[in-house]
């Protein structure tokens, strides 16, 4: 892990307007997270968690304060720019896994390099490695419905690794499995990170969230605590 | 690439979709393609002939008349040739010919040409050759050769090449075949002959002239030339031209088809209709499209989030919609191509050009293409855009509020609104369209069709060149069909049988008419009025005596007698007929006849002038006072009035075995002509507001059904809450006829102006645009279609199980 930061937040609000009502998601929120950093972002059912990674992956904007990712302000582009980002910079890991059911294993996997403009045989090839990364390489024309839960996930982790993203956002990514393909997707998130990945992970699973440097724990839309991991916490 | 394979992948994952989807475009597509295909080949595309936009055709207009074409003399063609408007002139000279010899004798159409009349049209021969320098002798006669038209050929020598060379024997004179002209060649005639033209100077014939304008040059300019030239004719032939002030007009030949006019106007209402049914089609599809996307907004997060642009998603969506509308548009012309032969069956014969053809060509499977991708683009457009912007945060955690307003609703009504709107206005279209054939199917005609023929016997002019020749010919055909077992009645003369007649000033008193109208001159015999069931007002018919004598009499009609000042009575009263001064062109006169008639009784009008006109006035003369060479015989029976043909033409040929028998039709028929237009726009109009009625009622169905699927859940919390099924059932009732009143009303406002326009466009007979009775119906109509369309999803509702609808996604 490099001391170089990669995602700056510096008073980060979201605020939800309905009918008349001001929901506060967000309260100010700081946060640094490094390149090569593996994070995990804790707390109860509606602290603010989703909300929080929905806007580090620009999938949502913010009310309030400023987002920098790789240096730039990313907070108030327009949404093009946002997809571009997402493109290139991030890779998402949902809870539910969000396959396309209708494209086979490999197209899914091909498909954000497909809107990335690459060429044919290097989607091909960086496709392929993901998927062998994962150990999904012999899956490659099956469809979504015809795997496991956990396989299915494994999958969606290939997705986001096959675009070479600079982090990885993974959104309860064990909250739809077993426990024993919970624990094999979580293994492998930590080999990813030991390979270099920078993961940042929400789950309101204490075990797993121990397993990161660094746990972040929400209350009511602000960071209340951090702590080291059990990995840093240990020495190793 | 991958979006056309992924699009064809998501079509074929939704088979039902795709088939309603695709279905529904063939409709549309398949209507506005087949109503093109009559507009391309009838109006756009009619003549085979080189750059029929240059081709002219000089004529003169003044107060009372216009005459887009018209005859000139001979001597008058050359000055109009030399104007330097024209690059080059043709000219036409129609007349009938008799054909004997070795065929069955029957008359034929036989123009005459100039030489540079095929040249002129730029149309070559399938078979031999046109006219040459070589036909004509110095002097200008021309050589006994002609060429045939395509379907002669076929019919006389069965499409024979051996054709060629061998000869014709019309009217008497022997003429050698030296060509064939193709299938869609018609120049005045597509079943007949073409002459060469005699240019011998004094010739006294007269001739249509057509003019090519030079290439760019202005209309007007060309007109002020002709204005000139026919302004110093007219001095010189003072009786050729109006006495009174006159224009000179020149008139495209792309705008002189014979469905000109009243036909042009409905075709052209008809392609509006088509594009209403194709909007309405395309409303439909984008409410399926917008149904569909709510199922695919995860998928689009999903896309969204991973990087993908929104342009790019928006050309994913775009694709499978343009391949669905190719697919739709692929059906729809095999659709058309059936539609087209409906179209061309229903479509009167005299309003198509001969040389038209009506078919699915390239230009308009062109057209078919063109609309199927814009109508792709109609319908896929909107719905991609929304379906582009998701809740990207919520759409991929699942969130769905359990009983919040569903995505697109507002865009989902406007389109049902719409096409409801839209179907109202073409069914109340269709509904005057329809009301005014029925008013003018139910006209008293003044006669009695049924059980009655007619048929035309041309006598050669060479061989009866005198009146009494003909008159006796007349007589004696006229009893022995009168002793034809069976025959109640018959008639032999001209005009008025039941329509038409020849025009002629008059003067009562030595007073002229009024508004200087003419009357109509019927020749008639005894039999007149009752072979047509017409009644006798007052006084008497002509009888057999006066007749054979060819007395001085008329019966006139009652249009006739109110010209007389009211309160005089015209009995015994006389009128003086222009047209009977003495001969003229080809009908004969008696030396010592006079123009002035005694009137011996006045008969019941009837719609002489047409069954949507009022009577004109009208004199029945004896047929022995005139004769032209053609006589038309009306003949009324006990039975099948069309077993009187095979007699008639037995009864003619005992009489003279070169005489042929023509336009053999029963009376049935030719008042079925009289409503052949409007039959035709009614039973268009109404075909494609049917189909329009259906698909907005499939449309308001599907809407409300997926509407009542997507609040399941709330209809559940509803029930759980207290609502009685009742309740429920009013609730989606209420949506759906909200949605349907508003586009009624919105229809019936719009159908306010529309109407007015078709009224403008269409002729409609005795109907008001604005006429009630219409529009109380389809309001109703469109109630109670929307009333069962509604029922079905409000039952579905209502009988919504809520424990299950609590634990539903």
């Amino acid at each position: 892990m490099s001391n170089e930061s990669l995602i700056r937040l510096e008073g980060i609000t979201k605020v939800f307007f309905t009918d008349e009502l001001e929901t506060h998601a967000l309260d100010g929120i700081h946060l640094d997270i490094r390149r090569g950093e593996y994070m995990s972002i804790a707390g109860p059912s509606g602290c603010g968690k989703s909300t929080l990674l929905s806007i580090l992956g620009l999938l949502d904007t913010p009310t309030g304060g400023t987002y920098t990712l790789n240096n730039q302000p990313v907070a108030n582009l327009d949404f093009a720019a946002r997809a571009r980002i997402r493109n290139k910079e991030i890779g998402f890991i949902f809870q539910s896994f969000n396959l396309i059911g209708d494209l086979t294993v490999f197209e899914n996997v091909e498909l954000p390099l497909t809107y990335r403009g690459m060429s044919a045989p290097d989607r091909k090839a960086a496709a392929m490695g993901a998927l062998e990364r994962v150990g999904m390489g012999h899956r490659t024309k099956h469809y979504p419905s015809q795997l496991s839960g956990g396989q299915q996930q494994r999958v969606a982790v290939a997705r986001a690794l096959g675009g070479k993203p600079s982090i990885l956002l993974a959104d309860e990514p064990t909250g739809n499995l077993d426990s024993k393909n919970g624990d094999a997707v979580m293994a492998l998130l930590r080999e990813l990170h030991k390979e270099g990945a920078t993961i940042c992970m929400v789950t309101h699973d204490p075990r797993f969230a121990r397993s990161a440097d660094r746990q972040v724990h929400l209350f009511d839309g602000r960071v209340v605590e951090e702590s080291a991991g059990e990995a840093v916490a240990s020495g190793h | 690439m991958n979006d056309l394979k992924f699009a064809f992948r998501q079509l074929l994952k939704n088979p039902g979709f795709t088939a309603v989807a695709v279905l529904t475009l063939a409709l549309g597509i398949g209507a506005t393609t087949a109503i093109f295909s009559v507009v391309y080949g009838v109006l756009i595309n009619p003549y085979p002939y080189a750059h029929p936009e240059l081709i002219w055709a000089p004529g003169v207009q003044n107060a009372k008349n216009q005459q887009i074409m018209r005859p000139f003399r001979k001597d008058e063609f050359d000055p109009m040739a030399a104007l330097p408007a024209f690059s080059d002139l043709m000219g036409t000279s129609p007349a009938g010919a008799l054909l004997t010899g070795e065929f069955a004798a029957e008359n034929v159409t036989a123009a005459r040409l100039t030489q540079n009349a095929f040249q002129f049209l730029g149309v070559s021969p399938v078979l031999g050759r046109t006219f040459g320098p070589g036909d004509f002798s110095a002097s200008g006669e021309p050589q006994p050769v002609t060429v045939i038209s395509f379907k002669l050929w076929q019919r006389l020598f069965g499409g024979d090449p051996k054709a060629l060379g061998r000869t014709l024997r019309l009217d008497d004179q022997v003429y050698t075949i030296v060509g064939v002209m193709p299938s869609r060649f018609g120049w005045w005639t597509s079943d007949g002959v073409w002459l060469p033209m005699s240019s011998t100077p004094g010739d006294p014939g007269r001739l249509f002239p057509i003019g090519r304008l030079k290439p760019g040059l202005d209309s007007s300019v060309a007109r002020q030339q002709l204005q000139s030239l026919e302004i110093e004719l007219a001095k010189s032939n003072p009786d050729g031209f109006p006495k009174e002030t006159f224009e000179a007009t020149l008139t495209n030949y792309l705008d002189i088809t014979a469905a000109s006019g009243e036909m042009q106007r409905a075709l052209h209402m008809l392609l509006g209709a088509v594009a209403f049914l194709l909007l309405i089609a395309c409303a439909n599809i984008a409410n399926l499209q917008l149904a569909r996307a709510t199922g695919r907004t995860k998928e689009m997060a999903i896309r969204l989030a991973i990087g993908a642009g929104r342009g790019r998603l928006v050309r994913q969506l775009l694709t499978e919609s343009v391949l669905l509308s190719g697919l739709g548009g692929a059906l729809g012309l095999a659709f058309s191509v059936a539609l087209t032969r409906l179209i061309v069956a229903l479509m009167p014969d005299f309003y198509v050009p001969n040389e038209a053809r009506i078919e699915v060509n390239g230009p308009v499977l062109l057209f078919s293409v063109a609309i199927a991708l814009v109508a792709g683009v109609v319908f896929g457009l909107v719905p991609a855009l929304q379906a582009t912007r998701p809740n990207l945060a919520g759409a991929l955690k699942d969130e769905r509020a359990a009983t919040g307003p569903v995505r697109g609703g507002v865009l989902r009504s406007t389109l049902i609104v719409a096409e409801m709107a839209l179907s109202v206005v073409l069914l109340i279209s269709a509904g005057l369209t329809m009301r005014s054939f029925l008013a003018l199917q139910n006209v008293d005609p003044g006669f009695r069709p049924e059980n009655a023929v007619t048929a035309d016997v041309m006598l050669p002019k060479n061989r009866y060149m005198t009146l009494d020749q003909r008159n006796r010919f007349a007589q004696e055909l006229l009893e022995r069909i009168e002793h034809v077992p069976g025959v109640l009645a018959a008639n032999i003369g001209n005009g008025g049988m039941p329509f038409g007649g020849a025009q002629s000033g008059y003067s009562i008193d030595g007073q002229a008419g009024p508004d200087a109208k003419p009357l109509t001159l019927n020749l008639v015999s005894p039999g007149y009025l009752k072979t047509l069931g017409i009644a006798l007002r007052r006084g008497r018919m002509l009888d057999l005596d006066d007749i054979r004598r060819g007395d001085r009499l008329t019966v006139i009609n009652e249009a006739a007698a109110k010209l007389w000042p009211a309160g005089e009575d015209p009995i015994g009263r006389q009128i003086h007929l222009d047209l009977l001064k003495g001969s003229f062109g080809p009908v004969l006169m008696p030396t010592n006849g006079a123009p002035d008639l005694t009137v011996v009784g006045i008969c019941a009008d009837t719609r002489n002038n047409g069954l949507a006109s009022e009577s004109l006035p009208s004199a029945f003369v004896p047929f022995t006072v005139a004769a032209p060479p053609g006589r038309t015989l009306a003949v009324r029976s006990h039975g099948d009035p069309a077993a009187l043909f095979n007699v008639i033409r037995g009864e003619v040929r005992a009489m003279d075995p070169l005489l042929p028998v023509s336009n053999t039709t029963t009376l049935g028929r030719t008042m079925s002509e009289q409503t052949a237009q409007p039959r035709f726009t009614m039973a268009l109009f109404s075909l494609f507001a049917a189909v329009g009625l259906a698909l907005a009622t499939v449309g308001l169905f599907s809407v409300l059904s997926y509407l009542v699927t997507r609040r399941t859940r709330e209809i559940g919390v509803r029930m759980a809450l207290g609502a009685q099924r009742g309740d429920v059932l009013r609730l989606v009732l209420k949506d759906g006829g909200r949605l349907a009143g508003l586009g009624i009303v919105i229809g019936v406002v719009a159908s306010l102006g529309v109407a007015r326009f078709v009224g403008s466009q269409v002729d409609l007979f005795h109907v008001n645009p604005l006429d009630p009775v219409s529009f109380v119906t389809v309001i109703v109509l469109l109630g109670l279609v929307a009333l069962a369309a509604c029922w079905f999803p409000a039952h579905r509702a209502a009988s919504v199980n809520p424990t299950e609808a609590l634990r539903s996604e």
